[in-house]
């Protein structure tokens, strides 16, 4: 009825493409995922940098001999495409990335912010291998936090059972949460203390009354080098919180440290070392949360406040007491290394 | 004719756009009504409220009318019971049990000031979010509903430092909400 000739329609429909692709391209911002490597002696370092936080956040590393998987959550474009190297090779299906390394022997992973970057480290067979520097961040941004210092000297870490005395916490007929938190962190305490460089302090050794002010003034007097905060939750999961940063007022606070704020990349790797070293043990859902709990967001160190499952989901007798201490260990144990 | 087809066309991609905004940025609001408009609402002068409560890690929003208009005393005190009577009937899980209110008090500066009997703190049981999900479900019934500036939390006419052993309660609740959630600027 518009009399429209083949040739105009032709140019209607293309016109009509261009715009859907338009808008759907603005409403959808595309996910990229950039892949870079080095290589020094005995370990293949390969950083894949996105511009989503979550995309990195939430991806799962799987490895087998020489092949590691990386599944994400979400699609995403990879540049570049095709990298020639005889260190490894990769391959994009769908959701995830695969690599074979050669001669792989253990990877050791880190997710790094601003900008968001998972770090894969491959140690390789052959010589020794010898820890790179760590990932240079993007220009005119500071890291300094996030570069570790060799251990030559006691540090001392602080473990904070939640609750006590006449604050039980959550509980169920037959077990309490500050029970609970209280065998793991003495567990704890008795197996970083073989170390000879650790120096364990607890804001509660016994079951005893302790608000939170006092908690922060134990802690901070033992001037750790890291402080960790033990509850439960209310659910079959392991939620761990590290601190927003500043207080909106930018001044220090009897509530809130400024200097939490220059922690806050570490105390979110300190964070995910141990969600990484508990999900080894417990085959359960781990969430991160950013939150100015006040007993976190008071430290002068890196700070992380973790709760396990509660007393109806998880059983802890002994054996499971074990296995939470030595995962909490090892995550610790790999931060400080 | 080239006219009126050129201007379907935008016409149409127009409403292809809008369609994709409104379904990737559009958000229902939460608001669920609890009762419904009755003959009685029209002629009776009735007091309406907005009571949050949490579900899992998000707040929703009932609304209730309750019968008379009243001053802002009696208006916090019959928001607050409320504010418990609702928690209670959707089980939220956060509002320990045998909590009641002793007092309600509003200062010269606005602040309101509700002293709880001691079950709310005895009998709490909850984790970080359950915590965090109570006092904010608190702070923004009575914010919303008052002509007040902040909330205070008093436990057997006492302040308190915490009531789950997270959370300080020892100042204004909406101010110390505002001090979890959110970060200064970056130096």
């Amino acid at each position: 009825m518009f009399n429209l000739t083949k040739k105009h329609l032709i140019i209607y429909s293309a016109i009509i493409l261009v715009f859907i692709s338009h808008i759907t391209s603005f409403a959808l911002p595309a996910k990229y995922i950039k892949i870079r490597y080095s290589k020094s002696d005995g370990l293949v370092r390969i950083v894949l940098e996105s511009n989503s936080y979550n995309l990195i956040r939430k991806s799962k590393v799987f490895t087998s001999y020489s092949l590691v998987k990386i599944a994400f959550h979400d699609y995403f474009v990879l540049e570049p495409e095709e990298i020639e190297t005889p260190l490894f090779e990769f391959n994009h299906k769908g959701k995830n990335l695969y690599f074979n390394i050669k001669e792989l022997k253990w990877i050791k992973l880190l997710r790094l912010d601003n900008p968001p970057r998972l770090v894969l480290d491959a140690i390789v067979e052959g010589k020794e291998a010898v820890p790179p520097k760590p990932p240079a961040p993007p220009e005119g941004k500071k890291e300094s936090e996030q570069e570790r210092k060799p251990v030559t000297e006691k540090r001392t870490i602080v473990i904070d059972p939640g609750h006590g005395g006449k604050d039980l916490g959550i509980y169920n007929p037959s077990k309490s949460e500050k029970d609970i938190v209280l065998r793991i962190a003495r567990k704890l305490r008795r197996s970083l203390s073989r170390n000879k460089y650790a120096k364990v302090v607890l804001t509660r050794s016994y079951n005893k009354d302790l608000g939170i002010l006092k908690r922060i003034m134990i802690a901070r007097k033992a001037n750790p080098g890291l402080f960790i905060s033990i509850h439960l939750t209310s659910s079959n999961s392991v939620k761990i919180y590290t601190a927003l940063g500043r207080n909106p007022e930018g001044r220090e606070s009897y509530l809130l440290s400024e200097s939490q704020s220059k922690f806050i990349n570490e105390s979110r790797r300190f964070a995910e070392a141990i969600g990484d070293s508990l999900k080894g043990v417990l085959d359960i859902e781990i969430s991160y949360e950013s939150l100015n709990i006040p007993v976190i967001s008071s430290m002068n160190c890196p700070a992380v406040l973790v709760e396990l499952p509660g007393p109806d989901f998880l059983d802890y007798n002994r054996k499971n007491i074990a296995l939470i201490s030595k995962a909490i260990e090892e995550a610790i144990l790999t931060l400080w290394d | 004719m080239r006219i009126i087809v050129f201007s379907v066309i935008l016409i149409l991609l127009l409403g292809i756009g809008a369609g994709v905004f409104y379904f990737y940025y559009h958000e229902e609001p939460v608001t669920k009504p609890l009762i419904t408009e009755t003959k009685e609402a029209i002629v009776q002068n009735y007091t309406y409220f907005k009571i949050y409560y949490p579900v899992g890690s998000k707040m929703e929003i009932i609304e209730k009318k309750v019968p008379g208009l009243m001053n802002q005393t009696k208006k916090a005190e019959t928001l607050i019971k409320e504010y418990l009577r609702v928690s209670r009937e959707l089980d939220t899980g956060i509002i320990p049990p045998d909590t009641d209110i002793l007092g309600v008090y509003i200062s010269d500066d606005g602040t309101l000031y509700l002293d709880f009997n001691t079950s709310l703190k005895d009998n709490f049981t909850g984790d970080v979010t359950d915590e965090y999900m109570l006092l904010k479900s608190i702070s923004d019934t009575m914010i919303s509903n008052l002509e007040i500036e902040d909330v205070v939390i008093l436990v057997n006419h006492k302040e308190v430092e915490t009531i789950g052993g997270h959370f300080y309660v020892n100042r204004p609740i909406k101010e110390l909400l505002r001090i979890y959630t959110e970060t200064g600027t970056q130096p």
